[in-house]
């Protein structure tokens, strides 16, 4: 059940109707139920692995809790995490990448000359596994690290993880942030009320609007057989506009439907194509897994608090498994592999940069960093060329086109295009960087008629001039 | 939240404000999308205009994508191509051209095709109209060919419009159309409300509200099971006329088509979501016999066509069965539209030059 579907505009009022009739714990279980019917709509035997995977959680919670209680042994508790680790990140690497990873194998020993007959496995990937995982996780690692309770009700435990809005395709909740919204009754506040319909209707405009109003573009160009420099250009462009609008928007409607209902979820996008550097675009891009990576494994790995070159190894190596976690292809480690070194060589040119920052002055500091976001921007949008491609020969091809020709064969049309559907989202995003605040939309700054208005054309461009219906990007991961 | 006066005025005026911006943004939208007039009304039927020859092209009128050029044909305007074979299509909406993008109806293909031939220049004129039946187009069709010295008419009928029907309508009086008939719908909000519930609601609850609106608009009236052989009948009399106005007025070289539709011989489950549709526009026939009719439509067509001696395009043969060639039950895709003129083409082709087939 997509969130842009007849199924899901039926749902959800259906779900309210009932939900704010209820009592707290009732609530709670009427949530589990809808949520696993949400997600058995996809396919009912994606549930097996989810719940699975869900109960043995809570039993290793429940059991590291209880040996904290008793005084007992860290490494008995390292017992339960390494037990939850394994169902974890086993049933990922069974369902996302064990094909991957023997299709790479075969290819090597291919390579060798050597030719082995490798078993595929015929299994298809459950709807978000990635993010139910790594959301599972947080919070076995946290009982263990003492920072969260475990909790005694299964069921509350079953709703943090299964919570409809957030299941698929996050953002990645901290146990500790949602389980407290979930053990404590809620009541929906006018303002939530306000905000959640502005982050709906808004969601909805990006993603169906802007996001599938530029997937043609980059299907095209991404399909096409050899693009000039310039289309590859466009075709980037819209890409980084499409994947920007289609998760920002599942991530607004997500937020917005969990204000509906009284809960608050993280913010997962702040502005991130106006990041200055690369580690400023992680602190603003998918925030929810940035800070999951930074937490869980960064920080496992040592952080930075060894030698440089440890740290450097850190940054890469998070980095790697933060774009393998995308999906089980080379492109995605390729792409990880690209920003781990962006940072990298930003953590080595830092001071001169800074050097450079100050030599600017006060005066021109608005120019420096305009200059700085640009070149970030189009760091990033080099980073979506090796993100989108379908494989390392169209992102050798790719790249010889734009080295090659630059912007030659611009197609000026597709360009208008690109920048006609991304026009909305420049002019929302220059407002709310200059009001400093990304809820200026709901401030009222217009008089409530207009702004109703406002909201009615972008109901109708949602409606009548939303392009083909698409799923949502991460979906897939 | 409590429900109160206040609340329930704001309620109002937020749905009055959206309503109205909606209706607004449909104008506008129009007049970016076809440089539509943002204040008047507007419809499909300002294409039409009234003539003495009952209703036809109105000269430079557009809805949506559709264009009447100035000579009260769709498409581009006609070429002055002294030297030029003129071909014109005669027929109803699957002629005219529905769903297909603008340059892909069926006509112009035919019109690429045959200028890219080689040898002589061809220009076709589309003087087809959603909704024109072959008898009561026929006056028109004799005065467009002698006008403009057609020497080929392909006409592609539909049989449909011949359901219920009791006498031909080569022969009925002209009755003008009702003085606001082509001025255009007030609002253009509901129309495409109305599309976009259509274009949401699953096909099973489609097919239901279809079912619905059926009973509705035959309740006291029988339904057929089958069509009454006075509309074959005049279906028979209608095609012979119409041909009898083309070679009067000059045509050397009418063409009939034979009437193709989505649906095989069977119809596959998916396929009563677009019976049912079909019979929406036709209620008094069972959904069921729309299939039966095409065929004994088809085959009195044949038989018209051998008796007349005029050359044969066997489209139903060719296409039915082949969902990817309608976008509906009968309205053709790009894709529909391009093999339709391929078979005229072909036919074309064959007639002039008999040994072509071989030599392909």
């Amino acid at each position: 059940m997509l969130f842009n579907s007849l199924e899901f505009l039926i749902f959800l009022p259906l779900v309210l109707l009932v939900y704010y009739r209820l009592s707290h714990q009732n609530q709670n279980r009427f949530l589990v139920v809808a949520s696993c019917y949400f997600y058995a709509s996809w396919d009912w035997r994606f549930l097996a692995p989810l719940i699975f995977s869900t109960t043995i959680d809570f039993y290793c919670a429940r059991q590291m809790e209880r040996s904290i209680e008793a005084g007992g042994l860290q490494s008995e508790r390292k017992r339960y995490l390494v037990l939850s680790l394994i169902t974890n990140l086993g049933l990922l690497a069974f369902f996302k990448y064990f094909n991957f990873f023997v299709d790479s194998f075969h290819d090597v020993l291919a390579g060798l000359g050597v030719d082995v007959p490798v078993p595929a496995l015929n299994v298809i990937l459950p709807v978000g596994i990635s993010f139910y995982t790594f959301q599972a996780l947080s919070y076995t690692i946290d009982v263990y690290r003492g920072q969260v309770h475990a909790v005694r009700s299964f069921w509350d435990f079953f709703l943090a993880v299964l919570f409809f809005p957030h299941l698929v395709a996050g953002p990645i909740q901290r146990a500790a942030n949602l389980l407290k919204q979930v053990m404590t009754p809620r009541r929906t506040t006018p303002e939530q009320w306000q905000d959640g319909i502005h982050l709906i209707i808004w969601g909805y405009f990006k993603k169906v609007f802007i996001a599938d109003g530029l997937a043609p573009i980059a299907n095209a160009i991404f399909a096409a057989n050899s693009p000039t420099g310039g289309e590859v250009v466009v075709g980037v462009l819209a890409f980084a506009f499409q994947i920007y609008c289609d998760f920002s928007g599942y991530t607004d409607i997500a937020r917005g439907v969990a204000k509906l209902m009284g809960f608050e979820f993280m913010l997962n996008f702040n502005l991130p194509y106006l990041a200055r550097n690369p580690p400023d675009f992680w602190q603003r891009w998918h925030i929810s897994l940035s800070t999951w990576l930074r937490d869980y494994l960064y920080i496992s790995l040592g952080g930075n608090r060894g030698s440089r070159t440890q740290t450097y190894r850190n940054l890469m190596v998070t980095m790697l498994i933060g774009g393998l976690w995308h999906g089980a292809a080379w492109n995605y480690v390729l792409w990880g592999a690209y920003h781990g070194f962006i940072l990298v060589i930003h953590r080595l040119v830092v001071s001169p940069l800074r050097s450079v920052e100050r030599a600017f002055g006060h005066l021109a500091h608005s120019l420096w960093v305009t200059l700085c976001v640009i070149c970030m921007f189009t760091l990033t949008c080099y980073g979506w060329l090796l993100f989108r491609a379908t494989g390392l020969t169209q992102i050798g091809a790719m790249t010889a086109s734009l080295l090659h020709s630059g912007l030659a064969g611009l197609p000026t049309n597709l360009a208008w295009t690109v920048l006609l559907f991304a026009s909305p989202l420049v002019v929302v995003q220059a407002l709310q960087w200059s009001q400093g605040r990304l809820d200026f939309m709901r401030q009222k700054w217009l008089p409530l008629p207009a702004m109703v208005a406002v909201y009615a054309v972008m109901g109708y461009l949602i409606l009548f001039r939303g392009g083909a219906p698409q799923a949502f990007v991460y979906f897939q991961f | 939240m409590r429900w109160n006066a206040r609340l329930g005025w704001r309620t109002l005026l937020a749905v009055m404000v959206v309503a109205l911006t909606w209706e607004l943004a449909c104008r506008v939208d129009d007049w970016v999308s076809y440089q539509a007039p943002v204040q008047s009304r507007y419809g499909m039927n300002i294409l039409y205009r009234d003539s003495p020859w009952g209703p036809i092209g109105n000269p430079g009128a557009r809805f949506g994508k559709w264009r009447i050029n100035s000579e009260g044909f769709r498409g581009p305007e006609v070429p002055a191509w002294p030297d030029a074979t003129t071909v014109v299509t005669y027929g109803a909406s699957e002629t005219f051209g529905m769903y297909e993008s603008e340059g892909n109806e069926f006509p112009r293909r035919l019109e690429n095709m045959l200028n890219a031939s080689g040898g002589s220049r061809f220009r076709v004129l589309n003087m087809a109209l959603p909704g024109m039946r072959v008898g009561s187009g026929a006056a028109y069709l004799s005065q467009v060919v002698s006008r403009y010295h057609a020497s080929i008419v392909v006409m592609y009928p539909t049989p449909a419009h011949y359901i219920g029907v009791s006498r031909d309508y080569c022969d009925r009086e002209v009755r003008p159309l009702p003085e606001d008939w082509n001025k255009g719908a007030l609002l253009r909000l509901p129309e495409r409300l109305s599309d976009l519930i259509k274009g949401s609601l699953p096909r099973a609850v489609m097919t239901r509200l279809r079912h619905w609106s059926i009973a509705l608009s035959q309740r006291g009236k029988p339904t057929l099971e089958v069509v009454d052989e006075a509309s074959y009948r005049a279906w028979e009399d209608d095609l012979r006329c119409a041909i009898r106005a083309a070679r009067s007025a000059g045509a050397g070289i009418p063409v009939l088509v034979t009437h193709a539709n989505r649906f095989g011989l069977k119809p596959a489950k998916d396929d009563m979501y677009w019976l049912v549709a079909w019979r929406q526009q036709y209620s008094e026939l069972d959904e069921h016999a729309f299939i039966a009719h095409e065929r004994r439509s088809n085959e009195i067509l044949r038989q018209v066509a051998r008796d007349e001696g005029v050359l044969l395009v066997d489209a139903a043969a060719a296409m039915n069965g082949k969902a990817g060639y309608f976008q509906d039950y009968a309205h053709f895709t790009n894709e529909g539209a391009q093999a339709m003129a391929r078979l005229i083409h072909s036919a074309l082709i064959e007639r002039s030059n008999p040994t072509a087939r071989h030599e392909r």
